[in-house]
C-alpha cells in the first residue's frame, strides 16, 4: 500500500530517523530540503525517496544503500546522494531482481576504486537527467541488466578504472549523456550496447560486445578513441574519434559518415567503412580486411605512412580520395590492395610494394618506389 | 554470421529485387543511395536496411512490411521510408520483435486509420534520432510492448503521433511532438510512461497506468494532462499551458509544475509541491488536494479555490497571487490552509451549505 511519508522537521512531518526505522514496502518519502545522514546503512525495497527542493542537491542524503532481496522497484527523485566514508552509495547485489530509477538525482562518488553503483544481481537501472561525480558505475560478472542512461553524466576520469564498467550479461541504452572517462566492456561478457548523441571519453570493449552507435563522440585527450577485440560486432554513424580506432582479434565493424583520426585493425578484424574521413593514417596488418566506399585517406605527417599494409592483409575500395600530404603508402609482404580513387589534383601517390602484382589502383595516377 | 549485402546497381552490388527475393536471417543490406520501390507487402525477416547517403533523405524506400511469427527483428538505419496506404510495419497478434529505426525519416499520410507502425502483439520498438512526419505508432489493445524513443521529432498537424493501448513501458526522452494528443487509452491500458525533457501538446492517460515526467512541456493551452481511471502522475518540473485535469481514482503528485488550471472530481487526489497555477482550482465530489508552497493565481472574476460536493483543500505556505481574491466553496467541502502571503490583504470566502474554509495567515470574510 502506498503511504505518503512527509520527512522534515515542520509540523505534520516524520523525522528522518523515525521515516527510516518504520519504513514499509510502498513507501513514498517527501523530504523536505535539508541534509540527512544514516551512518549505518539501510537495506531498501520497494520505496520511492523523492526531495522537495527547487534543485536535487537541495535535499541531501549521506549514507550507503543495499537493494534487498525482496525489491522490486527503488526510486530515488530529486535528490542528492553522498557515500558515507569508502562504500558503494547503492549496491545491487546477487540475488536481487529489481528496477532501480535515479529521476533528477545528484550522486557524489568517493573518486577512487569503490564504485558509486554496484551492480551483481538482475536490475533495470534507469539514469534519467542524473549527475554521478567523481564516481563510477560497474556491472559485474553475475550481473543480468539493463542500463538506461538518458541525459544523464558520469564524470570520473582515470587512467586506472572505467567509469562505466560492463561485464555479465545485458543491454545498455545511453541517449544524449555524457562519460567523461573509459567505458568497458569485459572480456567475459555479452552486451548489446546502444550509444546515441553521446560523449564518451573512450571505449575500450572485448567478450560479445554489439555496439551500435549514432553520433558518438569520444575525447581528445587518450591514446585510443575506441578499441574493439575479442567477438565484437560494431555499428557506428555519423560519429567522431579524435584519436585512434582500433580493431584486433575478430572484431567487425560497420563505420559510416564518421570522422576517424587513424584507423588500425590487426588479426581477423575486419570493417566496412563508407563516406568517412581518415585524418592521419590507415594501418592493416595480420589477415585484416577493409572494404572502403567514399572514404578520404589523409596524411598529415604524424605518421611515416598514411596508409599502409602488410601481412597478410586485404583491402578494397571504391570513390576513394587519398590526400598524403607528401607521405606514401605501403603495401608490403603478401597484403593486396584494390582501389579506385577519384581524381585529385595531387602529385601521383607514392607506393612503396614488394611485389606490384598486389597493388591496382585505378583512377588517379601513382607510382611504384623502392624503399 | 550476418551477411553484408551491397545493394546498388554498381559492379559487385546486387539489384534490390534479389536482394529481397531471398534475403537470410541476418543479414545487413546496405543500400547505396536511391529510390527503392516494393509493390508487395514484404515479410520481414531479421534484416536491417542502412542507408549509405550523406543523410536519410538519400535513400528513400517505398514500401510495406509485415513482421511474422518468426520474425525477431528488423531495423531501419539511415533511410528515408514512405509510407503506401497500408501501415509501413505491421506486428500482428502473434508477432514477438524488435523494429528499430535509427536516424531515418518516416513519412506517413496522417490518417488514424492507418498508422505507420501498427503492432498487435509483443514487440520492442526503439525510435533514436528520428523523424516521424504525419506518421504514427499504434501499439493495441492486446499488445505487449516497450518503446523507447529518443532525440526525435513527430511532426505534423491534427494527427495523433502516439496511441498506446494494451501494456507496456513507454520511456520517451529528449523528444518533441506535434499534431494532437499523445494517448494512452482504453481502460484496459497497463501503461508505464516515463517523459524526460519532452514537448508534446496533450497526453491523455487512462486505465491502470502512470506517468513519471521530468521536464515535460505541455503546449495544448486548453488541457495539457488529463488523467482518469486509476492512474498515478508523477510530474517534476514541468509546465503546462493549458489545464491538468483529473477523475477516477487518480493520483498526482507535482513537484515545481507550472499549470494553467487543476481540476479534481470523482475521488481524484493531487499533492503538488512549490509550482504555480495561473487560473485557480476546482474540485468537486470527493476529491482532495494537498498543496505545499504553491502560487495560487486567477482571474478577477474567477474564484483561486472552487469546491463542492465533499471535496477537501489543505495548505501549507501558499502564496495567493491574484487578481481574484475570492474562494467559493459549497455542500460539506473544506479548506484548510496556511497562507505564506497574499497580493490582496482579505479574502472573500462565498460559502454555501455547509462549506467550511480556514485560512491561517491572512485576513477573510464571509460574503
Amino acid at each position: 500500500m502506498t503511504r505518503f511519508v512527509k520527512v522534515g522537521t515542520g509540523g505534520g512531518e516524520t523525522t528522518w530517523h523515525r521515516a527510516m526505522l518504520d519504513l514499509r514496502l510502498g513507501d513514498v518519502l517527501l523530504l523536505e530540503p535539508g541534509f540527512y545522514a544514516l551512518p549505518q546503512g539501510k537495506m531498501l525495497a520497494d520505496v520511492t525517496i523523492k526531495g522537495l527542493g527547487a534543485s536535487p542537491e537541495d535535499t541531501r542524503i549521506t549514507s550507503f544503500f543495499q537493494v534487498d532481496d525482496a525489491s522490486s522497484r527503488i526510486v530515488f527523485e530529486n535528490i542528492c546522494l553522498i557515500p558515507y566514508k569508502d562504500s558503494n552509495t547503492l549496491d545491487i547485489p546477487e540475488g536481487v531482481d529489481s528496477f532501480v530509477i535515479f529521476r533528477n538525482c545528484v550522486l557524489r562518488g568517493t573518486g577512487n576504486k569503490t564504485t558509486t553503483l554496484a551492480i551483481s544481481g538482475k536490475a533495470t537501472v534507469e539514469l534519467i537527467a542524473t549527475k554521478i561525480l567523481n564516481g563510477t558505475v560497474s556491472f559485474f560478472k553475475t550481473a543480468d541488466f539493463r542500463l538506461e542512461m538518458a541525459d544523464s553524466v558520469i564524470d570520473y576520469v582515470s587512467e586506472e578504472f572505467g567509469t562505466l564498467s560492463l561485464e555479465g550479461h545485458g543491454t545498455a541504452i545511453i541517449n544524449n549523456s555524457k562519460i567523461t572517462g573509459t567505458l568497458n566492456t569485459f572480456d567475459y561478457c555479452n552486451v548489446e550496447l546502444d550509444i546515441h548523441n553521446s560523449y564518451v571519453g573512450n571505449l575500450n570493449m572485448g567478450g560479445k560486445t554489439w555496439l551500435n552507435m549514432f553520433k558518438g563522440q569520444t575525447g581528445q585527450d587518450n591514446s585510443y578513441s575506441l578499441y574493439a577485440r575479442g567477438d565484437c560486432w560494431l555499428n557506428i554513424m555519423d560519429s567522431v574519434f579524435p584519436t585512434s580506432f582500433c580493431l584486433a582479434d575478430r572484431a567487425r565493424v560497420l563505420l559510416h559518415g564518421s570522422d576517424v583520426y587513424s584507423l588500425q585493425l590487426k588479426d581477423d578484424s575486419q570493417i566496412t567503412v563508407t563516406n568517412t574521413l581518415v585524418r592521419a593514417s590507415a594501418n592493416f596488418e595480420d589477415r585484416a580486411k577493409g572494404d572502403a566506399n567514399r572514404v578520404t585517406f589523409y596524411g598529415n605527417g604524424d605518421y611515416q605512412y598514411f596508409f599502409y599494409m602488410i601481412g597478410k592483409s586485404r583491402f578494397k575500395g571504391r570513390n576513394l580520395t587519398f590526400k598524403p600530404n607528401g607521405a606514401p603508402m605501403l603495401v608490403g609482404d603478401e597484403a593486396k590492395l584494390a582501389a579506385n580513387a577519384l581524381y585529385s589534383n595531387e602529385q601521383p601517390l607514392e607506393v612503396e610494394c614488394v611485389n606490384k602484382n598486389n597493388v591496382s589502383i585505378l583512377g588517379i595516377k601513382w607510382t611504384l618506389i623502392k624503399k | 554470421m550476418a551477411r553484408l549485402v551491397k545493394v546498388g546497381t554498381a559492379s559487385g552490388e546486387t539489384a534490390w529485387n534479389e536482394a529481397l527475393a531471398d534475403p537470410k536471417i541476418d543479414d545487413v543490406l546496405l543500400l547505396e543511395p536511391g529510390f527503392y520501390r516494393l509493390d508487395q507487402p514484404l515479410d520481414l525477416v531479421d534484416l536491417t536496411f542502412k542507408g549509405l547517403g550523406a543523410s536519410p533523405e538519400d535513400t528513400v524506400i517505398y514500401a510495406n512490411f509485415k513482421m511474422t511469427a518468426s520474425t525477431r527483428y528488423g531495423t531501419f538505419e539511415n533511410v528515408h521510408l514512405m509510407q503506401a496506404g497500408e501501415p509501413l510495419v505491421r506486428l500482428p497478434s502473434s508477432s514477438n520483435a524488435y523494429l528499430t529505426f535509427r536516424h531515418c525519416l518516416v513519412e506517413g499520410n496522417g490518417r488514424a486509420s492507418a498508422p505507420a507502425i501498427d503492432a498487435a502483439g509483443q514487440v520492442n520498438l526503439e525510435i533514436y534520432s528520428s523523424i516521424f512526419r504525419q506518421a504514427s505508432v499504434s501499439l493495441q489493445a492486446g499488445s505487449d510492448f516497450s518503446l523507447e524513443i529518443a532525440d526525435s521529432e513527430f511532426a505534423g498537424a491534427a494527427y495523433t503521433p502516439i496511441s498506446l493501448s494494451g501494456s507496456g513501458t513507454a520511456s520517451i526522452n529528449t523528444s518533441r511532438f506535434a499534431g494532437g494528443p499523445v494517448m494512452v487509452k482504453d481502460e484496459t491500458a497497463q501503461v508505464e510512461m516515463e517523459l524526460n525533457k519532452v514537448t508534446l501538446p496533450l497526453l491523455y492517460l487512462q486505465g491502470t497506468s502512470s506517468l513519471d515526467a521530468v521536464e515535460a512541456n505541455f503546449t495544448n493551452d486548453t488541457y495539457g494532462l488529463r488523467v482518469q481511471d486509476t492512474c498515478y502522475a508523477n510530474l517534476l518540473n514541468c509546465s503546462l499551458q493549458g489545464a491538468v485535469s483529473l477523475a477516477g481514482v487518480c493520483l498526482l503528485v507535482a513537484q515545481n509544475v507550472v499549470m494553467d488550471k487543476l481540476t479534481l472530481q470523482d475521488r481524484a487526489n493531487a499533492i503538488l509541491a512549490g509550482g504555480a497555477i495561473r487560473r485557480g482550482i476546482a474540485l468537486r465530489d470527493v476529491s482532495l488536494a494537498d498543496l505545499n508552497k504553491v502560487k495560487l493565481a486567477a482571474s478577477g472574476e474567477a474564484a483561486l479555490v472552487e469546491m463542492s460536493g465533499s471535496a477537501a483543500v489543505t495548505g501549507k505556505d501558499l502564496v495567493f497571487q491574484g487578481p481574484s481574491h475570492r474562494i467559493a466553496a459549497k455542500d460539506q467541502a473544506a479548506m484548510e490552509a496556511g497562507v505564506l502571503a497574499s497580493s490582496q490583504r482579505e479574502i472573500e470566502l462565498a460559502l454555501t451549505g455547509e462549506a467550511q474554509v480556514e485560512l491561517e495567515g491572512v485576513k477573510s470574510r464571509l460574503v
